[in-house]
């Protein structure tokens, strides 16, 4: 192992950290979890630029407010993380589900009713659980798209801790996966996607949010558009210790027209008017941790 | 793992408490509350965990840290407006402390030289954890500092747990009847 490497480990994406939770989740007793979160929320307001992300996002959230104040919410939303991100190793570990409250029953019905789906969620609540949930409620076939990690360490760790039921897929080739999840979709399973943030090399597709002008990932639309499919707006909202719930909004169906750029248009609006409604009333769980918009950074 | 489904009555459930005494009070409160309490939401799932209640973790949680805090803050060769702050920041790595004992050094020698892999050491710290806890408020408890209060605050708790202990032991019939109507 060279230095470089040896130093990466604890770098805030690196595997130390997973291995230290997971440690954590297997070894500290569940009636002082919150003593220890709390204590590890506040060793993470340390980490810089995720701190100024959330801070400066929560500036567009939450306009005219106080830096002060921000920064306090900021520890908010570093709390909900790490309460997140435990429940998920749990689960993974030890199989421990929290409890589930559903509201828009009615569109999550029609969405295991229909054949194939693209579930479009947000780094929120526990989306990873969710997943889950919906792998083992519904009989389809999930497939769960994800940026992967940027450490290759964590990379190896994350893969090699996976729970079963749910298929996850890398957007690392966005041409030869879109082909596998075409098919997917034909064959009635579920694609899982999280449409609040681009990674580099993804395909975009302009948006508006808070005001703030922004990128949402354009595959989910072209997907639901190839494949005749409806978008289901699905959050998986922390709502207290074990306890989330799941919201699902109405369907948008992407009309198949000559104009692709005006239907995605559509689209894209309905998807940020969804998401800004669901971000603005639980700000203190979007797991945004760089600015959304370009005109945040300045 | 049993799940129970649309039944907010069973958020109650002595079986979703960990310690004696949430039992206790949550069989009592199951007992007068009206289960059939509407749901703001469609659908619930509601998983029966001995760890799953949320008040009851916090609040042994905050009762765990503040006499851990007072003690450190007793300890600390300080004036208390300095003791108070610090030992607040200082109290959850020292609670930490036991748990990487037991779990990073003291299980993983016994797994090599036992030949086996336990990883889950939960209930081991648990235990340790307020074993020391009793030792250290043995010392508070005798000393003429306002930290016996606390003290012996804690052990009383420690002896109404107990308490409830052994009356849950003789109620189990209706815990069981409790969760049967809930349909887990």
């Amino acid at each position: 192992m060279t230095r470089t490497a040896w130093w990466r480990q604890f770098l805030v994406r690196g595997v130390l950290w997973r291995q230290l939770l997971r440690w954590g989740v297997l070894n500290i007793p569940v009636w002082i979890e919150p003593v220890t979160i709390a204590w590890w929320s506040l060793f993470f307001l340390l980490w810089g630029p995720g701190r100024r992300g959330v801070m400066r996002n929560l500036k567009a959230i939450k306009p005219g407010s106080l830096a002060l104040v921000n920064l306090f919410r900021c520890y908010r939303v570093f709390w909900n993380f790490a309460w997140t991100i435990t429940d998920n190793v749990r689960f993974k570990e030890l199989r421990v589900i929290p409890d589930w409250e559903f509201t828009g029953w009615q569109h999550f019905e029609a969405m295991q009713a229909s054949g194939g789906a693209i579930l479009l969620t947000a780094h929120m609540g526990s989306y990873d659980l969710g997943a889950h949930l919906f792998s083992e409620t519904s009989g389809h076939r999930v497939i769960m798209v994800r940026a992967p990690e940027v450490d290759p360490q964590t990379r190896a760790f994350e893969c090699s801790h996976q729970a079963n039921g749910v298929q996850i897929e890398f957007n690392v080739n966005s041409t030869d996966l879109a082909i596998d999840l075409l098919y997917a979709i034909r064959d009635g399973g579920i694609v899982a996607v999280q449409g609040d943030r681009v990674t580099h090399g993804i395909s975009e597709l302009p948006a508006t949010l808070f005001g703030k002008s922004t990128r949402v990932p354009a595959g989910p639309f072209a997907l639901a558009m190839a494949a005749s499919a409806p978008i289901h707006p699905v959050f998986v909202v922390r709502r207290g210790r074990r306890r989330y719930r799941v919201v699902a909004c109405p369907p948008i169906v992407i009309r198949r027209t000559r104009d692709r750029q005006e239907a995605f248009a559509e689209a894209v609006l309905e998807w940020t008017r969804d998401l800004e409604s669901v971000v603005g009333s639980c700000w203190y769980q979007w797991f945004q941790f760089e600015p959304y918009s370009p005109e945040l950074t300045t | 793992m049993n799940i129970v489904r649309d039944c907010p009555a069973a958020r109650s459930l002595p079986s979703r408490r960990h310690f004696a005494l949430a039992r206790l009070i949550s069989l009592l409160r199951f007992r007068t509350k009206d289960s059939g309490a509407p749901m703001t939401f469609d659908r619930l799932a509601l998983t029966i965990d001995r760890d799953q209640d949320a008040v009851e973790i916090y609040t042994v949680a905050a009762w765990f840290f503040v006499t851990a805090a007072w003690y450190v803050a007793v300890l600390l060769p300080l004036r208390i407006a300095f003791a108070v702050p610090v030992s607040i920041v200082i109290t959850p790595i020292i609670l930490e402390l036991p748990t990487y004992i037991t779990g990073a050094v003291l299980v993983p020698l016994w797994n090599v030289v036992a030949g086996t892999k336990i990883e889950n050491n939960q209930k081991l710290n648990s235990v340790t954890l307020m074993t020391l806890m009793a030792v250290a408020s043995s010392y508070f408890g005798a000393m003429a500092s306002p930290a016996r209060y606390v003290a012996w605050f804690f052990f009383a708790v420690l002896v109404v747990n107990a308490t409830a202990w052994v009356l849950m032991a003789s109620l189990q019939g209706q815990v069981r009847e409790m969760e049967r109507r809930c349909g887990p």
